[in-house]
């Protein structure tokens, strides 16, 4: 059975020229790289480059592993994304890079993640979605 | 948040009537029966709808006498949006970094 999935996206306005982003974004020795920090590091970005990141989680290495697939200087970097919390699935990160007034729209896409069962009761996401805003107000 | 109570959260908000039931006490605590007196079914099957609801930690009930009062506890429906929306808060706390590492690159002379 085909597994559902979903994906995920963030964007922010940060404050840089798109092409120091970019750079930023990719090299794990600077503070500003979701890279950075890693018990482990591996990463060989080039096009079919590949990436071992194994972050510590309470006390606990966790492996993640991919594929450079699209490097744009200032545009572009995507690349696949496995880890245990993708089940297995080959998911795909697209983060784009778009000059703009004040900085670069940093935009970043989770494509192909796994939904749980839980997607299935789609009333009650957006119901306890409106509950949690309306105790929000009340508190 | 246990997986089992997570079934459990989710379980319980799936269900038109028992939403129904959060839905009034989102606007503060209640008697069991003002609870009950608006729908078309008896007071026995309410009852059953809010034990689900207590089980899933959705709701507290105290009791003063003969008179049982329920209010809602949100805790696990925010514990059920933070486990929904992990990858969310992955990357946002990726970008809060990288938002930082500029700003504070853009104060330096």
């Amino acid at each position: 059975m085909k597994m559902k999935t979903s994906d995920v996206t963030v964007s922010r306005l940060i404050p840089g020229p798109a092409a120091d982003v970019f750079d930023v974004w990719l090299d794990p020795a600077c503070p500003g790289s979701p890279w950075h920090g890693a018990k482990k590091i591996i990463v060989n970005a080039t096009v079919d480059g590949l990436f071992f990141w194994g972050h510590d989680y309470e006390g606990k290495l966790m492996p993640h592993y991919g594929r450079f697939l699209k490097l744009e200087r200032g545009k572009l970097a995507e690349y696949t994304w496995m880890s245990n919390g993708t089940k297995g699935l080959e998911t795909t990160v697209s983060v784009s890079f778009e000059a703009r007034a004040g900085g670069t729209q940093v935009t970043i896409q989770h494509r192909g993640l796994p939904e749980d069962e839980a997607s299935d009761h789609k009333d009650g996401w957006t119901y306890f979605l409106g509950a949690l805003e309306k105790a929000r107000q009340r508190s | 948040m246990q997986e089992q109570q997570l079934d459990h959260v989710l379980h319980a908000i799936a269900d038109q009537t028992r939403r129904a039931i959060l839905d009034r006490l989102t606007a503060g605590p209640a008697r069991v029966t003002d609870v009950a007196a608006p729908f078309a079914i008896s007071l026995n099957a309410v009852s059953k709808h809010i034990k689900v609801l207590e089980q899933a930690g959705l709701v507290r009930r105290t009791q003063q006498g003969r008179e049982h009062t329920l209010e809602l506890d949100p805790t696990p429906l925010r514990e059920v949006v933070k486990w929904a929306s992990h990858y969310e808060q992955f990357w946002t706390e990726r970008l809060d970094r990288l938002e930082a590492f500029f700003k504070s690159k853009g104060k330096k002379p």
